[in-house]
């Protein structure tokens, strides 16, 4: 009559390989469970109630997703009071262009000037209330954490921190 | 180049998460895990190929898919604690007739699991009738019933 080691040493069993498998199946168990809490909360991009960040500098405010993810369409919520002569202009980061794909906004920008500091879009306000401006926007990269600011025609600096994830 | 890196990523993870999962949803294909991988199939599908459902992307991702297999099936010769790793080591559920209560609960299988085992592949019925059960690497549950045992 064999013994349990014997036959444990004729299949091939490793009990302390299947031990540390199993260690190590429940802690990947956890981490998946994590990362779907992540998902569901909004952390990995989409909707969820963190999904989305709100700030406001001066009479402009920007609501922009925290976590966009690469070639995916997002967008980002612009709130800004036109200048005296009535255009609400809205300068991109010179690196906009190389992070994100501007599919179009709207309204339609008027104008979409080139400048050293980055691109300038011009849109004409039908009041001299705020104007919300919606930018649609598709990372170009695969991974990345985007730090920078939008700049509105009345001085407003709107920072923009966004995480792409691929 | 990205379309490689794509098609890495996807098997890379894909073998991670099956790896993770335990051998019952690779092996035993109930209701339940059949419609598990025709959804990770479509679901991998567009992670895969992206916006760009061209020919030449499709044979492209086809290639780096194949391409991995065929390493990691010449890494697994080459280096042999690598393919533990990768395929896992059988693991005995009944040793002796004895069941191994705790082998059977980690693997997230049961008796019942090892008694279909037992019926289709050995015509056992009864639970004293086996010897050794052991779940294989591959997902599948061997049967040794006891007359064969010396």
């Amino acid at each position: 009559m064999t013994s349990h080691a014997d036959v444990a040493r004729l299949v091939g069993e490793d009990r302390a390989f299947q031990e540390a498998y199993w260690s190590a199946q429940r802690l990947c168990w956890g981490l998946m469970g994590g990362l779907l809490l992540a998902a569901l909360l909004g952390l990995l991009g989409a909707e969820g109630p963190f999904a989305h960040r709100h700030v406001r500098a001066g009479s402009a405010q920007l609501d922009h997703p925290r976590t966009m993810r690469w070639n995916a369409p997002d967008q980002l919520m612009i709130r800004a009071r036109p200048a005296a002569d009535g255009w609400i202009n809205l300068q991109l980061p010179a690196d906009f262009a190389d992070r994100f794909e501007l599919e179009g906004s709207t309204p339609e920008a008027a104008a979409s000037l080139a400048g050293p500091a980055g691109a300038i879009l011009r849109f004409r306000a039908a009041t001299p209330q705020p104007g919300l401006i919606i930018l649609r926007l598709r990372p170009r990269v695969p991974l990345a954490l985007y730090r920078a600011q939008v700049r509105t025609s009345t001085g407003s600096a709107l920072p923009l921190t966004v995480l792409i994830l691929p | 180049m990205d379309m490689v890196l794509r098609g890495g990523s996807v098997y890379l993870i894909l073998i991670v998460i099956l790896r993770i999962s335990g051998r019952r949803s690779v092996a035993q294909l109930a209701a339940f895990d059949l419609v598990l991988l025709l959804i990770v199939s479509e679901t991998t599908q567009q992670a895969l190929l992206g916006d760009d459902y061209s020919i030449t992307n499709a044979v492209i991702v086809m290639t780096t898919l194949f391409v991995l297999d065929i390493l990691m099936s010449f890494a697994k010769r080459r280096w042999p604690r690598m393919g533990v790793l990768l395929d896992g080591r059988p693991t005995l559920l009944i040793a002796r007739g004895e069941v191994d209560a705790r082998a059977l609960a980690r693997s997230r299988l049961s008796l019942d699991d090892i008694m279909a085992a037992a019926r289709s592949d050995q015509a056992i019925l009864h639970p004293k009738d086996i010897e050794v059960a052991v779940l294989e690497a591959d997902g599948r549950i061997s049967i040794i019933p006891k007359d064969k045992q010396t």
